[in-house]
């Protein structure tokens, strides 16, 4: 399923423009990290993809527009997972990845097999699958972001927005599920788009950058065009060398600017 | 689910028998099961028991089992959507709302017939309800103490105004004071009849609503992107909660904490989903009030206590206990 953004203008009440006319196309199983300096818009833009926030303007999904949708069919279509989610004390893992079936229900209607079956597949894929009566509370950070995922996968989603998805995760966490995100994603295409600080990562695992600048798209196309030294130093006003790896893409190194 | 209704079930068959007049437990039972069955047996109770039992225990177990269903799931309905572990019906200024409504209704309306308190309760607890998460909203903080703190207040603010309108009103005090304090005492079958349709109704649409309650749990934002309209049904569940509160306080008295202590009790036994603490706060919040009633009428015999003291007795050590631990989590 693709997305597509024409002029999108979001401005909260009372509060700053965010977005100002934004155009952006993502292509059906494309992934797309969106990157930029903090406040530039990036996590309402994904919020306004999901229908969270009031945008002006177009934002289509396979060319219908998210104003002729339900919340329900945009929640059977987009699966939204924030930076910081709500964890409820007290519930287990499994109730809590159920809660992903939710746009699949009628209104007052219980949960069936196959939305059990739903949930088991999406704490198998996420390498979960022993955690279904554990407790919220117990789980390491990284095991935490896995049962997240895994509620976004039993929604079983057409678009995945993930918002900052490996910020409170290590370094080796945060490649390990980036990873399963991408594993997942040849299994059973979907379309992505995450919005990411780390630059390299986003280089290495997203098919394509969208930089977002005070509220516009700036710059978009494949990593080794976006990420270069310039443009990185002109939009987060940071000292950085971008670097060739040998097994391909680049990375993001800071340098310390007195040590120069 | 079978084992509370099972301690529903004795906690009723208790209050029926017990008391200044003794039952004897098997005839009662084979009392009741006779006549709800149908069976033309004859009593082996005489009739004064049989007046004891249908006249006077029976409606004031099946009162007493109505409010304490209703209290207990209003609570645990509050607690859910304001995702406050501390939400109560009377700490919200609910039950000081309803007492409000009522009182202005007996001041100013002549001759107000007993059908039209309920109604007046409920408008004076929707306000009470939406000024409290009003102001404690307004105060930003995420701290659950917010929310209860501004109940608190409007609690305060309601009850002076009550008891300044009951001064200007001295003529109608008396009955005021009858309706404050009725407990379930002067409890009979119209009482019963009055209050029976709200708690139905409201316990079906909460009951109805619980699944929903777990998927409010993880926030509004989220409950939205899984398709879910936060608002509209915080919104009905708390007009649903807040009127059946309204109707429990006006037939049975302002009852504080049944609607804390019953809730987190299943919690620590079932676990936090509502699927489950909804309609087993509804059973044992029934047999709760039951036995409380039971220890007000027995504890001091032949004197009373009002059951208030009994829910109060047990809740606010079990509030400062939840205080404890919900302070706690936030850290």
């Amino acid at each position: 399923m693709s997305v597509r953004l024409e002029s999108v203008s979001v401005a909260y009440p009372r509060g700053p423009q965010v977005l100002r006319e934004l155009g952006l196309t993502v292509e059906t199983n494309e992934w797309v990290a969106v990157i930029g300096p903090n406040g530039a818009g990036k996590s309402t833009l994904l919020k306004a993809i999901a229908g969270l926030v009031d945008a002006n303007g177009t934002i289509a999904l396979d060319d219908t527009p998210i104003e002729d949708l339900t919340r329900k069919s945009i929640a059977r279509r987009v699966a939204y997972v924030p930076q910081d989610p709500t964890i409820p004390p007290g519930m287990s893992v499994g109730e809590y990845v159920l809660l992903g079936r939710t746009p699949h229900l009628a209104y007052f209607a219980a949960e069936r097999d196959h939305d059990v079956r739903a949930v088991e597949l999406a704490l198998e894929a996420l390498d979960v699958a022993g955690f279904g009566d554990r407790s919220l509370e117990g789980l390491s950070g990284g095991e935490l972001q896995r049962v997240v995922l895994a509620r976004a996968f039993a929604q079983e989603p057409s678009i995945l927005l993930l918002d900052e998805p490996t910020s409170a995760l290590d370094i080796g966490h945060q490649q390990r599920a980036l990873e399963q995100i991408g594993d997942i994603r040849q299994r059973r295409p979907m379309t992505i788009l995450s919005a990411m600080h780390d630059l390299t990562l986003a280089g290495q695992f997203a098919d394509r950058l969208a930089l977002i600048s005070d509220g516009r798209v700036v710059m978009d196309g494949p990593p080794a065009h976006v990420l270069t030294q310039k443009v990185i130093s002109s939009y987060y006003g940071a000292s950085v060398e971008v670097v060739a790896l040998e097994a391909g893409g680049v990375a993001v190194v800071p340098v310390r600017q007195s040590s120069r | 689910m079978w084992i509370a209704l099972g301690i529903l079930f004795l906690s009723a068959i208790f209050g029926a028998t017990l008391g200044p007049a003794g039952l004897d437990p098997w005839q009662v039972i084979r009392e009741i099961l006779g006549s709800a069955l149908l069976v033309d047996e004859p009593s082996s109770l005489s009739a004064t028991e049989r007046a004891i039992l249908w006249e006077l225990r029976v409606p004031r177990v099946v009162l007493g089992g109505l409010v304490g269903a209703m209290l207990s799931v209003a609570g645990a309905s509050y607690q859910g959507v304001f995702r406050n572990p501390l939400a109560d019906p009377y700490l919200l200024g609910v039950a000081a709302g309803a007492g409000l409504g009522a009182t202005i209704v007996i001041a100013y309306v002549p001759d107000p017939s007993a059908r039209v308190l309920p109604f007046a309760a409920f408008a004076g607890a929707v306000v009470a309800v939406a000024l409290a998460y009003a102001v404690g909203r307004s105060m930003g903080g995420r701290s659950p103490l917010t929310l209860i703190l501004a109940g608190i207040a409007i609690a305060s603010f309601f009850t002076a105004l009550q008891t300044y309108l009951q001064q200007r009103n001295a003529e109608t005090i008396r009955q005021v004071y009858t309706w404050i304090l009725g407990r379930l005492a002067t409890a009979g079958w119209s009482e019963v009849l009055t209050l029976a349709p709200y708690v139905v109704v409201c316990a079906i649409v909460l009951v109805l609503y619980r699944r929903l309650l777990d998927v409010l749990s993880v926030g509004d934002a989220e409950a939205d992107s899984l398709g879910m309209s936060s608002g509209r049904v915080r919104l009905i569940v708390v007009i649903f909660a807040t009127l059946g509160t309204a109707a429990a306080v006006a037939v049975s008295g302002l009852i504080a904490f049944v609607g804390i202590v019953v809730p987190h009790t299943v919690r620590l036994m079932v676990g936090t989903s509502y699927r489950s603490l909804i309609p087993l706060s509804m059973v044992f919040g029934a047999a709760f009030l039951i036995l409380a009633d039971l220890a007000a009428r027995t504890i001091a015999a032949p004197a009373e206590l009002p059951i208030g003291v009994i829910t109060a007795f047990i809740g606010a050590p079990f509030f400062v206990f939840i205080l404890r631990t919900s302070l706690r989590s936030i850290g």
